[in-house]
């Protein structure tokens, strides 16, 4: 028998039988329609929470502390051998900061510094976080893209490089930025500046220091007023971060950066925390707090972690963050898909009543197909490839329906979210190629799977019996 | 002269419950290639299922049976489904046509199991339809035909794969006389032009004799009697 003739059977039997054969595959295309949009909603959510990662380049870059810190104990509340690390930690200094930067495998090592200053300009004055950075790091997400003017242009330039959003609070308005387009607050006086305007003019940067001269005055003075004075350093507008859309990334906009170079031009008492006023007092040289260390790819991570571990520092690196997260999504995708397949199954079951239902009713033309010369394969072939065409139109209208629906889904969650006040679009859902191809694969192996039985039952049929049958 | 069917001891026992009835009780009889033979006897006598088993359709419980030097006995499944498609040609009271299709889809069915091609299957199934006289009803359905019509459609059908055995269970049963007549008169000038031979299972003891090299008389499942009627050319 030919294949062409075989298909032809299959396809003509199954239209003898229209409605029949409409239900039973319509229970298929809602079992993979639910699969779709289950598994398209894991991979989804796994795919913005892992972007967030890659866009902010957060892989192939670690953090180096003072201390070894063992999270699980701490977060299991072992206070106390969490204070034990406190005490063993080491300080990170400038030949730390040396060795790690000839490495190979690192390509940028800078120890973390902020402070808090008051930035002014054209009168109006905000208090923010200023975070020294190297230029170096200006190649890399999420640096890179700048939404005016650029990246830092040396290593010790009295530049500075603030958000939108900060701007905003300073009361300026960029023509052309996203942020001016929302402009909710009532009464309040803008200034529109289009930004070539405040690109390279100056903003000052107030920072308070210990005022020599009133504690050589008197000494005592410290116990009447605050012995500080307001010190101004003046900053090079080099850039504007766009405010963020999608994902907010307040982290980013409510900070401002400035060159690791210039960190030291700018003179401050710091006391941002009391531990680092007590630090101050305890040790002559306290160390970083921190050092950021980048390598040029992500697997030589490890290689890295390993070296500063020897050394005696604590490592934080999210990549470690990013596999508990791929596990939990793992589990997250595995309970999805079994709440998709338990619909499919039940369409399995749909399709092997079908089938062993029209086997029933043609039994006598099996008989007949007997007597003629068919053969029990010829015979198990034309009953399973009705089955495999109930496979393949429900697999494919089911993941058109599972695309619809989770097309839809988008549609209102996005409305939903947009009422709630949040700027941008968010995609729930997202439907790989694999999933796409996997779903029919599944869905075709299934009704073969259900077609086996009913399949072997009709090439069992004894033509004797059959053709008595009426 | 050459013996076509050779049959020896054949018997054929059903399994009901716990007892075992037997239906066929050590058969023995030959055919020689080009005859017309004929199988009488009451229900139940065991003519049909004698008919199934030669057709391929069942399988002995003992005894051996060749057809053109093949051994039926020994055939696997698959083999019997050759042996059907190639060998044999049946046709049945209850014409036994499939509903759903016309009349030269069904008569083009046995060629599709043996992988024909889609034209030449066509052209074939006309040309038999031509022969059996129904070259103007190929696209009817068997509801639209007559009983002659229909058992006409059944008899190209039978000869779809050009099978040298036609066998025949009471082909006439269902029609008025005058219709039988024509059918029994297709199926003599089948056996005389194409050397067909065919075994015949009929009620109608005389028809049978009239058209019949042999006939075979069945009683409870043995030959009982036999009479030969004309001689071979």
């Amino acid at each position: 028998m030919r294949i062409s003739d075989i298909l032809q059977l299959g396809l003509s039997n199954l239209w003898r039988t229209k409605l029949r054969t409409m239900l039973t595959t319509l229970g298929v295309i809602i079992g993979i329609g639910a699969l779709i949009s289950m598994v398209s909603f894991g991979t989804g959510m796994q795919k913005n929470v892992t972007s967030i990662f890659y866009d902010n380049d957060l892989f192939t870059s670690l953090r180096v502390l003072p201390m070894k810190i063992d999270i699980n104990r701490a977060l299991s509340g072992d206070v106390g051998s969490a204070m034990g690390a406190m005490k063993s930690s080491r300080t990170i200094d400038d030949s730390v900061l040396c060795a790690l930067g000839n490495m190979p495998e690192v390509s940028i090592v800078y120890p973390e510094i902020s402070f808090s200053v008051k930035l002014r300009y054209r009168g109006q004055e905000i208090r923010t976080e200023l975070r020294a950075l190297p230029q170096a790091m200006g190649q890399y997400p999420p640096h890179k893209e700048m939404g005016w003017g650029a990246f830092f242009s040396s290593d010790s330039a009295l530049e500075i490089i603030v958000s939108e959003r900060q701007l905003h609070n300073l009361k300026i308005h960029l023509p052309d930025g996203p942020l001016n387009v929302a402009r909710t607050d009532t009464g309040m006086v803008y200034t529109i500046l289009p930004s070539d305007s405040l690109l390279g003019s100056e903003l000052e940067a107030v920072t308070l220091v210990l005022d020599a001269e009133k504690i050589a005055e008197n000494p005592l003075i410290g116990m009447v007023q605050p012995p500080f004075r307001e010190q101004v350093t003046r900053l090079k507008i080099r850039g504007i971060k766009k405010s963020a859309d999608g994902f907010e990334r307040p982290q980013i906009e409510n900070t401002a950066l400035i060159p690791i170079g210039a960190e030291k031009k700018v003179p401050r008492f710091e006391f941002s925390s009391m531990w680092t006023l007590l630090g101050n007092m305890g040790q002559k040289n306290k160390g970083y707090t921190a050092l950021y260390v980048r390598v040029h790819d992500l697997r030589q991570l490890s290689v890295v972690r390993k070296r500063v571990e020897e050394m005696g520092f604590g490592v934080i690196a999210l990549a470690d963050q990013l596999e508990e997260i791929k596990r939990g999504f793992i589990f997250l995708d595995t309970a999805l898909g079994a709440i998709g397949a338990i619909a499919l199954i039940v369409a399995a079951l749909g399709i092997i009543n079908t089938m062993v239902m029209s086997i029933l009713e043609r039994t006598r033309e099996i008989g007949i197909m007997k007597a003629v010369g068919g053969s029990e394969g010829q015979i198990k072939g034309i009953f399973f490839i009705e089955a495999a065409f109930i496979g393949v139109f429900g697999g494919v209208f089911g993941v058109l329906l599972g695309w619809g629906v989770t097309r839809i889904a988008n549609i209102i969650a996005n409305m939903y979210m947009v009422r709630q006040g949040a700027t941008g679009h968010v995609e729930l859902f997202y439907l790989p190629l694999w999933l796409v191809a996997g779903a029919i694969a599944f869905a075709i192996a299934v009704s073969l799977l259900a077609g086996l039985y009913p399949a072997m039952r009709a090439a069992r049929v004894n033509p004797v019996e059959a053709l008595r049958h009426d | 002269m050459q013996t076509f069917i050779q049959a020896s001891g054949i018997c054929k026992e059903y399994h009901k419950g716990q007892s075992g009835v037997m239906a066929l009780h050590g058969v023995s009889f030959s055919a020689q290639a080009g005859e017309f033979l004929s199988i009488v006897g009451r229900s139940g006598s065991g003519k049909s299922t004698l008919l199934n088993i030669l057709g391929g359709l069942d399988t002995a419980s003992a005894g051996k049976i060749y057809v053109d030097s093949q051994d039926l006995a020994v055939m696997r499944r698959y083999q019997l489904a050759l042996y059907r498609r190639t060998m044999v040609g049946m046709i049945f009271q209850s014409f036994n046509l499939i509903p759903s299709c016309s009349a030269l889809d069904n008569v083009a069915l046995p060629m599709t199991f043996a992988a024909r091609s889609k034209s030449e299957r066509t052209q074939r199934a006309k040309d038999l339809l031509a022969l059996v006289g129904l070259a103007q009803r190929e696209h009817h359905k068997p509801s639209e035909l007559s009983g002659g019509e229909a058992q006409r459609v059944a008899i190209a059908r039978a000869l779809a794969n050009q099978p040298r055995l036609l066998l025949a269970d009471e082909p006439t049963g269902n029609l008025d006389s005058h219709t039988a007549g024509e059918i029994l008169e297709l199926l003599l000038k089948l056996n005389a032009e194409r050397n067909l031979t065919i075994v015949m299972v009929t009620h109608d003891v005389v028809s049978a004799a009239d058209l019949s090299h042999r006939v075979l008389r069945m009683l409870d499942g043995r030959i009982v009697e036999e009479e030969e009627f004309r001689r071979m050319a």
